[in-house]
């Protein structure tokens, strides 16, 4: 059963289905085709996670073999506990962000389906690479799907917009390309051997002030897509992809820079912290004053990305553990918040909230599901935000008290922000004549958005199968940030990459 | 009297041999106005035939052409220089077999020249001699000002070709003095005799006579690179030639003169890296900063390229300071991927004028990923692998460049190459938005009637390449790698 | 005798004085003519050098630049008389239908 390469299948399934996408004639068989394969990039992910051993903290899934020999470049890809998570909510956002989107994406549907599925492929690669010369490789990939998808896809000027991320996202990726030859380049000199793979470089000792240009070149590049403030400013007129920017960012930073830089960690984790609690309050004051809902929602990722970078840089089980459940809960309750408020845009066409109002009596279904995504992602217990955003302040507390009372804070303000949004739109008198003649949620709409609600329950009650899984993956990792071990956990040494050759 | 005649080894040119003899075949039988139609294939066969006997040869070298002075060598570097040279004619003919006809340029001669130009630019590649070498430039440059003036009647392809007559003899008058010093120096034009000079006892004098050579030739070679403060030329002679012959000279022309660099800079001046490395590391960093920020503000596209080529040349001079065989393979393997994005980039626009006004501005470009989606997806690919965007070669190219860079020990210029081809992204990434997100103001002349078949072909054969390559490079940095093994 | 660095100097001062002349003349015809001068700069160099080493591989050098050179001048002429028909000037200032 396990003989089956089944991470290769999901990274590359989606390519085969771009692919075929080019012969496809018209725009519903182009939609099928792009739902089709997403869908079945998600039940072979579901098998995957069946086979999934949780004790264990090493990947599992290993396909290995060599790529371009002469750099030292293998094909390497596996899952442990942390990037099985983040690929399956990505796994399960992607047939529902398409089917979302069925009719409300109505130009170039087929061109839309294609970046799509390469997106899917990029993310499932970033997340399931085991070599770092594979990772960058995803990681820049992505560029252009998500390139083309902000300028074609995009709102109002989107052309703008697109090339504005795109410089943002590749002066950070340069900068990470340096320093990610300049460690195979150390690694080079200490063993004699050229190497990319990850378990082999976390067992590179760096001098520490190496280290520490080294982790400012990959923080940037992460930082950019997290986004954190100060790189925040692209983010406003590329909503579509914020969620799954963070996504990856945060993996990039628990991946990366955790493990190969502890060093230099001691010094930078404290700054980034700071610069996290200040991006969660920055990002909910903006939030507070946008009447756009669009730029509300915008606003209130950032404020969450904060939450994510803190969690990681609180450098403990709570932290970390929670930094990836409040990912995943972003993924759908955000995800869902952007996905309804675009279903009611298709509706009626504006953005803005004074526009709408009374819609709690002429369309019920739509502002229900919208009170749940409204209160996931104010954090109320027993709904999925609540989990990460707890488990994450646990984390810092046990750290540093003041960061921790003013990300706290965050919260509160996202209260307010998010319920002035519902109040506006959902409740108050019916004023507006456009309002009232508006069509509830179709079929296919009730379904997307009920599986997200399932999901958003889900793990606001009952988190634990979630925190289970990666818990052996986090320890491993926080094992091997802290150098905790006397001997480092059999990670990768230059003997073994030979032999492998 | 008793002299003992030289033993030449005919097989050793064996390359450069056949590619003049189709170049004057095609020439003859261009004089017969009945076969006008089929001489573009003729010359496509023939740059095969070439092709397959430089194939047959790979591996064998080095095997010098004559045992008395060396002269020419055929070696895997060599070779390997002159089936890029090939296949970048192959391709420049087939963007050219449609624009020549409709601009009635399409004579045996364009063809013929062509190829002879891709002989010298061989000799020069295997050349193992300032004198070949010197012969071998003038053959290229000679049919280049021919090629590039080919449209009489335009007046910009006229002043194009002057300007670049005016300034490539100019250059010649450069190197040749350059030669005629090192000459002085060392008593032949032998790469080998001069790099024994250089490795023995010298006096002042003859220091002297070695450090201006060697000033004089990098001024030649750096105008046909276009390297900063030489590269002035380039924008116009760009936009004047016909669009085909840009290609050409943007890629082979340019690969010639960066194969006899790694050949006299790695093998011949080793013993002066103290004075070169920092001059040209000053000047790689020029070149790549002005070539880069000058085509931020171009909107002619055939300016664009240039300025964007001029910076390429500039990244491609870096490795030579890191002097190890990883740096000039780096180099073969960016020329090799370099000529397929060029050309894929020229060809776009070369098929784009084929057919009534010529496409020259980015406004031109609006609306042509709804107009002709074929063309723009290969416009996209060339740019994203110009950028240095993966999947495309372009990335691997940079990624092999860069990293040869920081093995050497030059990770401060690494990155200061980076960071400028971060800027490249936003004039690169330009055109690509024209394409894809701004419509058409109105619908251009192009819009209507077919495309060349041929043009097509050879756009799509290379932004396959230039994917594939991307994905799967390994084959082609191995075969950059053995060509870079038999340098000395 | 004449010592070998007369020569050497003075194939300098020509290939300096070509160079010069190519520089700031803006005459087409006598651009060429600097150009012209610069080799036989570097010629009288190379028959000096030659001259000094007792080697004839110098002279056969000259007879080959001559022949390229003429190659050169004739390509070179063509086209200025190609430019002179378009135009009717062989000044290469007022040539500025592209930008520098």
């Amino acid at each position: 059963m396990t003989e089956l390469p089944f991470l290769s299948l999901i990274i590359w399934l989606p390519v085969l289905g771009a692919v075929l996408l080019l012969f496809v004639k018209g725009d519903t068989a182009a939609r099928w085709v792009g739902f089709g394969v997403s869908a079945l990039v998600l039940v072979l992910f579901a098998v995957c996670f069946g086979a999934f051993e949780t004790h264990l903290g090493d990947p599992q899934f290993v396909e290995r073999m060599p790529w371009i020999e002469s750099l030292g470049v293998s094909y390497h890809v596996g899952a442990d506990g942390i990037s099985i998570l983040l690929a399956g909510i990505t796994a399960l956002m992607w047939p529902l962000a398409l089917l979302g989107t069925w009719t409300i994406v109505s130009e170039r549907v087929r061109a839309y389906q294609v970046f799509m599925l390469l997106m899917e492929t990029t993310l499932m690669g970033v997340f399931f690479s085991l070599d770092l010369f594979l990772f960058f490789l995803f990681w820049e990939g992505m560029l252009i799907p998500m390139y083309f998808l902000i300028g074609i896809w995009g709102y109002e000027n989107s052309a703008r917009a697109a090339l504005k991320f795109f410089l943002f996202a590749v002066f950070g990726s340069l900068l990470m390309l340096a320093a990610v030859i300049t460690l195979a380049f150390l690694y080079h000199q200490a063993h004699d051997v050229l190497t990319f793979e990850m378990a082999a470089l976390y067992q590179l000792s760096i001098p520490p002030e190496v280290q520490f240009w080294l982790a400012l070149a990959f923080i940037a590049a992460f930082a950019v897509k997290v986004p954190m403030v100060p790189f925040h400013t692209w983010l406003p007129d590329a909503i579509v992809l914020a969620v799954v920017l963070v996504k990856m960012a945060a993996y990039g930073f628990i991946r990366l820079t955790l493990p190969l830089f502890p060093d230099a960690l001691a010094e930078l984790a404290p700054l980034m912290c700071a610069v996290a609690a200040a991006g969660i309050v920055y990002g909910a004051l903006i939030a507070l004053a946008q009447s756009d809902i669009r730029r509300m929602i915008a606003y209130s990722t950032i404020s969450h990305a904060g939450f994510v970078v803190l969690g990681v840089f609180a450098l403990n089980q709570h932290g970390i553990q929670g930094a990836v459940v409040h990912i995943v809960s972003l993924a759908l309750s955000t995800g869902g918040l952007f996905l309804a408020a675009m279903m009611l845009v298709q509706r009626r066409n504006t953005w803005d909230m004074e526009a709408y109002g009374g819609l709690w009596h002429t369309i019920p279904v739509f502002s229900a599901f919208l009170l749940v995504f409204t209160l996931a992602s104010v954090g109320l217990p027993g709904l999925s935000s609540f989990v990460g955003e707890f488990l994450i302040l646990v984390g810092v507390f046990q750290q540093h008290i003041p960061i921790a009372a003013v990300a706290a804070t965050g919260i509160i303000l996202a209260a307010v922000y998010m319920l002035r949004m519902y109040r506006k739109v959902v409740f108050g008198p019916l004023t507006r004549e456009e309002n009232k003649g508006i069509r509830d949620l179709s079929f296919r709409e009730t379904a997307v958005l009920a599986c997200m609600t399932l999901f958003i329950i889900w793990i606001g009650v009952y988190p634990n199968p979630f925190l289970r899984t990666m818990e052996a993956s986090v320890q491993k990792l926080l094992v091997q940030t802290h150098r905790l071990a006397e001997t480092p956990p059999a990670g990768m040494t230059p003997e073994t990459i030979q032999d492998m050759r | 009297m008793n002299t003992a005649l030289p033993v030449i080894n005919l097989y050793a040119v064996m390359p450069q041999i056949v590619l003049v003899s189709a170049a004057t075949v095609v020439l003859i039988v261009g004089l017969f106005e009945r076969f006008r139609k089929g001489i573009p294939y003729l010359s496509l066969l023939l740059l095969a035939v070439s092709g397959v006997v430089a194939v047959n040869q790979l591996g064998l070298g080095p095997v010098p052409f004559s045992d008395v002075s060396s002269m020419m060598v055929m070696d895997d570097f060599g070779l390997v220089a002159t089936l890029v040279f090939i296949a970048g004619a192959v391709l420049t003919v087939l963007i050219s077999i449609s624009y020549a006809e409709a601009r009635s340029i399409d004579r045996g001669e364009y063809y013929a020249l062509l190829i002879y130009a891709v002989s010298g630019m061989s000799m020069m590649a295997a050349s193992t001699d300032l004198f070949t070498f010197f012969l071998g430039l003038e053959v290229l440059s000679i049919s280049l000002y021919v090629l590039i003036g080919f449209e009489q009647r335009d007046a910009g392809s006229n002043e194009g070709a002057l300007k670049y007559f005016l300034l490539g003899a100019f250059a010649s008058g450069f190197i040749l003095y350059g030669m005629a010093l090192l000459y002085g120096a060392s008593g032949s034009t032998e790469y080998e005799a001069i790099a024994r000079t250089l490795g023995g006892e010298r006096s002042d004098a003859v220091n002297l006579l070695l450090l201006g050579g060697l000033g004089l030739l990098l001024v030649g070679i750096g105008f046909k690179i276009s390297m900063v403060p030489f590269h002035a030329w380039t924008p116009d002679v760009y936009q004047g030639a016909p669009t085909p012959v840009a290609a050409f000279l943007s890629t082979g022309s340019k690969a010639a003169a960066f194969v006899v660099l790694i050949r006299l800079l790695g093998s011949v001046f080793p013993g002066l890296q103290m004075e070169w490395i920092p001059l040209i590391s000053v000047l790689a960093v020029l070149t790549i900063a002005v070539g880069n920020v000058v085509a931020l503000v171009q909107t002619n596209l055939k300016r664009l390229l240039a300025y964007s080529s001029i910076a390429h040349a500039g990244y491609m001079l870096l490795p030579l300071m890191a002097d190890s065989q990883d740096g000039s393979a780096s180099i073969v393997f960016y020329l090799i991927v370099y000529t397929a994005m060029n050309l894929g980039a020229f060809g776009v626009l070369a098929v784009l004028s084929a057919r009534g006004a010529p496409c020259a501005t980015l406004e031109d470009l609006a609306g042509l990923g709804s107009r002709r989606p074929l063309l723009a997806a290969v416009m996209a690919v060339v740019m994203f692998s110009l950028a240095g965007i993966p999947p495309t070669a372009g990335f691997m190219a940079k990624f092999y460049l860069f990293s040869a860079l920081v093995h050497g020990g030059y990770v401060e210029l690494a990155v200061i190459g980076l960071l400028f081809s971060g800027v490249s992204l936003y004039y690169y990434l330009r055109v690509v938005v024209w394409m894809y997100m701004r419509p058409a103001a109105e619908t251009p002349a192009e819009a209507a009637g077919r495309l060349s078949y041929t043009g097509m072909t050879a756009l799509c054969l290379s932004a396959l390449a230039i994917l594939a390559v991307g994905v799967f490079p390994s084959e082609l940095l191995q075969l950059a790698e053995r060509a870079v093994m038999t340098l000395p | 005798m004449i010592p070998v660095t007369y020569y050497l100097v003075l194939s300098a001062v020509l290939f300096l004085v070509g160079a010069t002349g190519v520089l700031i003349r803006r005459n087409a015809i006598i651009v060429l003519m600097g150009i012209e001068l610069m080799l036989n700069g570097a010629n009288l160099s190379f028959v000096a050098f030659a001259r000094q080493f007792g080697m004839v591989d110098g002279h056969i050098y000259v007879f080959l630049v001559i022949t390229v050179a003429a190659a050169e001048v004739a390509i070179g002429l063509a086209l200025v008389i190609l430019l002179f028909r378009n135009r009717g000037t062989v000044n290469i200032d007022e040539v500025r239908s592209l930008r520098w």
